[in-house]
């Protein structure tokens, strides 16, 4: 895409000249003759590069120049200045200017600085799709009212700023990947690219070649070499969900990545080095996939430096209102509808749900209420039908509380309560010291 | 490749129960869909064809009394949930077992890994699971497990107690 450029001289031949010898180089070039038509077009139409006289009528060049960082930073502009008048070629430089060019100039001087500018400008647009690209820039709203939220976002600020590894576990549509990428975002590698990548999604082959790359010829279609994942994502972090759908030959070689920070690329035969912060995810149990033999124990630990738990939406129902809210928040500019709320006896069946899909299956509800709802406030005859049909629970048998750990849960509560007085926590408990003492001994 | 969410049910009336909701589920958390479809084992009405077949065949209606000995019938039900889940864009895995819903449960969680959820359909909730049956699912199965139940159902039932 040609640069816009926008030139504002007073002398006619040189501004013509100037106007010619850009359009020459493929710029769009547009000449006018004092800063106030100058002001004028930059008001209308957007341009890259504004060249300018120091000395001109009405508006002078370097009013031009405040006016145009105080409104358009991302304009360069290069200065004109009269010969021998240093002093406001300086001035200029302070106020921003990208470079400036004495009179009388060559026009070669003039389009090499022009093409400064492009390459410039061409890295920053690329810069700019990239960080769309990896997520960079993007906004993380994250809703914890519940108790277990608040832990696991205390939990993230801890370790925002270590390098080590983390394992993120939960069921599927709890917000996984939202809090890789809160970790990220928050870490002193935030400018760097986060990466994900589902383990679950591609063949051992396809995930070899994602997560190592390959060189020229490694197979029948590599017909030039291409960098892995963890060599893009080199510097920042990559978030590998599913992990335990790696297969034990990948998570052999993955083993070596996090051990020595070593890989080959497939078909490649020098070692290659990244620097990446592993965050890895599962919905499975991961012990006991090691105790099946199933997961490598080796890598169970090197990846699970820190685990954060993110428990399920039915296990903090706190977040429930908060959350349908965000949503129609989110999802209500999307349609041409006025809608103020969620009717108590919605917000009752969305509160009295146990969402398999969690969050993921919450924010989908809302979305679909949102379209059907034709009151101002969502009502339960916009909610599915077979939420308000079917009696659905949610039993994960890895979290499943015996009697005593429920009993000990409720007692630390009590004393936590009651700031630690434990004479007390027993007394409201409506047992003895030593009871209590027996519950909680273990920790 | 990819994850799916295992749909149990019994073969018969009413085994599509719930089945539309685990099919938008699946949509949702982007996830495929497998189904279980349990044969249960219905001794009596097997005797019941046998004696049948035997008084028949003594008439001499043999082509009749080897008609009653089929076990095998078209699944007219397997093929509706196929359908119901094809018309949703989802083709779905289908296993079928027969008997005891544990171990036909055990057994597919053990073979199949991609099973990621199991959902239990109304028609198996509605009092065939024993509490013994519901201790031994917890204790063999570590995915979640998914209990869908008519509220119609517990209304009503509610409703003859009090009465």
């Amino acid at each position: 895409m040609a640069l816009r450029i926008l030139i504002a001289e007073d002398e006619e031949i040189t501004l013509n000249n100037i106007v010619d010898t850009l359009k020459e180089e493929g710029y769009i070039a547009i000449g006018v003759k004092n800063g106030i038509d100058a002001w004028k077009t930059l008001e209308t139409e957007r341009f890259d590069i504004v060249i300018t006289d120091i000395k001109m009528p009405g508006i002078n060049g370097i009013e031009l120049l405040e006016k145009i960082k105080d409104t358009y930073p991302d304009i360069e502009v290069i200065v004109i200045t009269g010969y021998g008048s240093v002093s406001s070629a300086v001035e200029a430089m302070k106020k921003g200017a990208y470079d400036y060019i004495t009179k009388p100039f060559d026009l070669d001087d003039l389009v090499l600085k022009v093409k400064k500018i492009e390459k410039i400008e061409t890295l920053k647009r690329e810069n700019t799709a990239l960080k769309t690209y990896f997520g960079i820039n993007e906004q993380i709203t994250i809703i914890a009212k519940s108790e277990g939220m608040k832990k696991v976002l205390e939990t993230v600020e801890h370790i925002k700023d270590s390098d080590f590894n983390v394992l993120l576990t939960g069921e599927t549509g709890v917000g996984k990947t939202l809090i890789a990428k809160a970790i990220h975002f928050r870490s002193k590698r935030k400018e760097c690219p986060f990466l994900s990548l589902n383990c679950a999604t591609f063949t051992e082959e396809l995930l070899s070649s994602e997560l190592f790359g390959y060189e020229k010829g490694a197979f029948t279609g590599a017909l030039s070499a291409k960098p892995g994942l963890i060599e893009i994502a080199d510097t920042g972090t990559l978030f590998l969900d599913e992990i335990t759908e790696l297969s034990t030959s990948l998570q052999a070689k993955f083993l070596k990545v996090l051990e020595e920070g070593e890989f080959y690329r497939v078909g490649g035969v020098k070692p290659k080095k990244a620097d990446v912060r592993f965050i890895a995810a599962t919905n499975r149990n991961l012990k006991s996939l090691v105790s099946e033999g199933r997961f490598r124990e080796d890598l169970y630990y090197r990846l699970n430096v820190m685990e954060i738990f993110i428990p399920p939406l039915r296990e903090r129902k706190e977040d429930i209102e908060p959350l349908s809210l965000y949503f129609l928040k989110k999802y209500l500019p999307k349609v041409n509808k006025k809608i103020n709320g969620i009717s108590p006896d919605a917000m009752e069946v969305l509160l009295n749900y146990s969402y398999p899909g969690n969050i993921r299956e919450l924010e989908n509800i809302i979305e679909r209420a949102i379209i059907l709802e034709k009151s101002p406030f969502i009502t339960t005859e916009s909610l599915p039908p077979m939420i308000r049909e079917l009696q659905v629970e949610t039993i994960n048998p890895d979290r499943i509380k015996t009697i005593d750990e429920l009993i000990k849960g409720y007692a630390k509560n009590v004393v936590k309560m009651l700031g630690g007085n434990k004479t007390k926590a027993a007394e409201l408990l409506g047992i003895s010291r030593t009871s209590l003492w027996k519950i909680l001994k273990d920790d | 490749v990819g994850k799916n969410l295992l749909y149990v049910t019994f073969r018969g009336k009413g085994s599509g129960k719930g089945l539309s909701y685990m099919i938008d589920l699946a949509k949702i958390v982007g996830k495929g869909i497998a189904i279980l479809v349990i044969k249960r084992r219905n001794i009596a009405g097997r005797f019941d064809a046998l004696m049948s077949a035997i008084t028949f065949a003594e008439a001499g209606e043999h082509e009749f009394a080897k008609e009653m000995l089929k076990t095998d019938k078209k699944d007219t039900e397997i093929d509706d949930i196929t359908k119901i889940c094809k018309a949703s864009g989802i083709t779905p895995l289908i296993y079928i077992a027969s008997g005891d819903i544990t171990s036909a449960l055990k057994g597919i969680i053990k073979k199949d890994k991609s099973i990621d959820m199991v959902f239990l359909s109304p028609e198996i909730t509605s009092g065939v699971l024993s509490v013994r049956d519901f201790k031994r699912l917890l204790k063999d199965i570590s995915v979640p497990i998914v209990t869908m139940t008519s509220k119609t159902k517990i209304n009503s039932k509610n409703l003859t107690e009090v009465a």
